[in-house]
């Protein structure tokens, strides 16, 4: 039970701070590029992830499915934050 | 931290990340300032929510192992006394089905015997004295014949010789048959 909250709450803290960033770029146009510049490193991260995903596993000493879970719980993440920023008033 | 205390900062979180892009507007400064602070503190709750959800997991995942340790402690005393008391009522039942000889018998027996041993003129055959470690080893080897071990399976654990492990296991057989006495 207490695992599955902590989980909920990674999820919780991803969607956040990606919408923080949605903030962030809101206020000033120069903002607006360094998040875009943000968002693009972790979209190259995540794939570097997804293709070296062996090397990694090794590295972080966790299990495969466990790298795939985080890789796809951080983008889902993501996305609903900005989806969320995108949708406000 | 209680779980109560883990999910009402869980759900702050949620309200606060939520709630303030639609109830603000992105127009006024005001409010959109709020919107930031919002999405701080609810950046702030989740994160403070899940260290306590580590916290607290570990806490029972200790609590769990603790359980299991006494459980596990509770049934191996519990086994060797069943097995103790069974070994116990063995022996009583072997002592009525096979009843010792008549006390006088017993006294004419030990009187013989003494005089056979005090006419004997050849040297004391009685077994050496042991040292400190052979007496410790034969302990341990009563330890584990009350614990229902065999003979094999007592030099396997004492001496590490399997049945079949040659020179070994013959050595190894020797002093335990020397220790028991047998």
């Amino acid at each position: 039970m207490t695992k599955a909250i902590a989980l909920g709450n990674n999820f919780l803290l991803t969607a956040i701070a990606s919408s923080f960033l949605c903030w962030l770029a809101s206020l000033h146009p120069s903002l607006l590029l360094f998040v875009q510049a943000l968002f693009a490193l972790k979209l190259i991260i995540s794939v570097s992830a997804w293709i070296l995903d062996d090397a990694i596993v090794a590295l972080l000493k966790i299990d495969l499915m466990q790298l795939r879970f985080r890789l796809i719980a951080s983008t889902i993440g993501t996305l609903v934050g900005v989806g969320i920023m995108l949708c406000r008033l | 931290m209680s779980i109560v205390k883990i999910s009402t900062l869980t759900l702050s979180g949620l309200t606060l990340w939520l709630a303030p892009p639609f109830i603000f507007s992105s127009k006024i400064p005001l409010h959109n300032f709020m919107q930031g602070a919002a999405l701080v503190s609810g950046f702030a709750c989740c994160f403070e929510a899940r260290r306590g959800a580590l916290i607290l997991a570990k806490e029972e995942e200790f609590e769990a192992m603790k359980e299991r340790a006494i459980t596990g402690d509770t049934a191996d005393e519990l086994a060797t006394t069943i097995y103790i008391s069974e070994q116990q009522r063995r022996n009583e039942a072997e002592q009525i089905l096979n009843p010792a000889p008549n006390p006088n018998d017993a006294v004419l027996l030990l009187e013989r015997a003494l005089a056979l041993s005090s006419s004997e003129s050849e040297p004391d055959i009685s077994e050496p004295e042991l040292t400190s470690e052979e007496q410790e080893l034969a302990e341990k080897i009563m330890n584990l014949k009350v614990r229902g071990y065999g003979k094999v399976k007592i030099i396997l654990e004492l001496w590490g010789a399997s049945k079949g492990g040659g020179a070994k296991y013959k050595a190894a057989e020797a002093e335990y048959r020397r220790l028991v006495g047998e």
